[in-house]
């Protein structure tokens, strides 16, 4: 679903992000009516994580 | 970083906030990334490229980047604008369920939830993670699912799915601990996808399937290896 995006870079780019919680309810305001899913997660805490890095990349 | 996907013609769109290094930097790899890029045009006072896929990208503010297909970009933007802003789709309300404090799946370092059958979507993971045992015709059976991962010394799975019915929820968990006895009696010659099964801990209450299971790193690897 998520392949045709550059999720892998903008997580990269989003490395110094301070996500939580209270940032992703600054976004999902946004989010489409018809969104089938929704990911949420820190691409900070993901990008120091080994596993985290490798689902990135198979993103 | 929120990504929502699907809808009718399955366009995802990716929302990062942050502390992004430089604007600039951001722009220019991003825009290496998208086909044809650089078609610029401003909507509703915001700054939007667009590439020749029909994947666009924007930022709102300072803090926030827009990634995804062209149209859902715009509608953001619209929504942006609305005073209050609020959580106004079902998905948003969906995704502040997800995520309010006081789920169980706030503790997990990146959650999702899934509205549409669970073989379209998370099935797929499913699927490779029993090496085709959970084939999609058992997955379609489930919708709304919701989950989490935790990242520590091992990968820990948490999903709560809902069953069509309670038989479908009954054949789930069997299949499941079947597979999880016959990892259980290979444990240490399995280096499979099902290595790790013997972990899971699967329970249905009437029609919703709870399970979790933890993935040791080197399970993990074996079955993503590093992208060289």
């Amino acid at each position: 679903m998520f392949k045709s995006l550059p999720v892998t870079v903008l997580a990269l780019l989003s490395a110094s992000a301070v996500c939580s919680a209270a940032t992703e309810y600054t976004l999902l305001p946004l989010v489409p009516d018809d969104a089938g899913s929704i990911v949420g997660f820190d691409a900070g805490r993901m990008l120091n994580s080994h596993f985290g890095r490798r689902i990135l990349d198979k993103m | 970083m929120v990504v929502a996907g699907g809808g009718e013609e399955r366009k995802s769109l990716i929302l990062v906030s942050g502390k992004f290094p430089s604007k600039q930097l951001v722009s220019g790899l991003i825009a290496t990334l998208i086909p044809s890029s650089g078609n610029k045009a401003t909507y509703e006072g915001v700054d939007l490229i667009s590439g020749g896929d029909g994947t666009a990208f924007a930022f709102t503010d300072e803090q926030t980047l827009l990634v995804g297909a062209d149209p859902l970009i715009r509608t953001a933007i619209d929504r942006r604008k609305r005073k209050p802003m609020a959580l106004q789709s079902a998905a948003a309300r969906r995704g502040a369920a997800l995520l309010d404090k006081s789920a169980k799946w706030h503790a997990y370092d990146l959650c999702f939830a899934s509205s549409g059958p669970t073989g379209d979507s998370t099935g797929c993971v499913g699927q490779s993670a029993t090496g085709g045992v959970l084939n999609e015709g058992v997955l379609k059976a489930f919708d709304r699912t919701y989950g989490g991962l935790r990242f520590t010394d091992a990968l820990e799975v948490g999903v709560e799915t809902a069953a069509h019915t309670e038989k479908d929820a009954a054949s789930m968990v069997k299949i499941m601990r079947v597979l999880s006895a016959l990892s259980a009696l290979t444990k240490g010659a399995t280096s499979g996808p099902l290595g790790f099964l013997d972990s899971l801990d699967i329970r249905a209450d009437a029609n919703i399937v709870n399970f979790s299971l933890k993935i040791p790193r080197a399970a993990f690897d074996a079955m993503h290896p590093a992208v060289p």
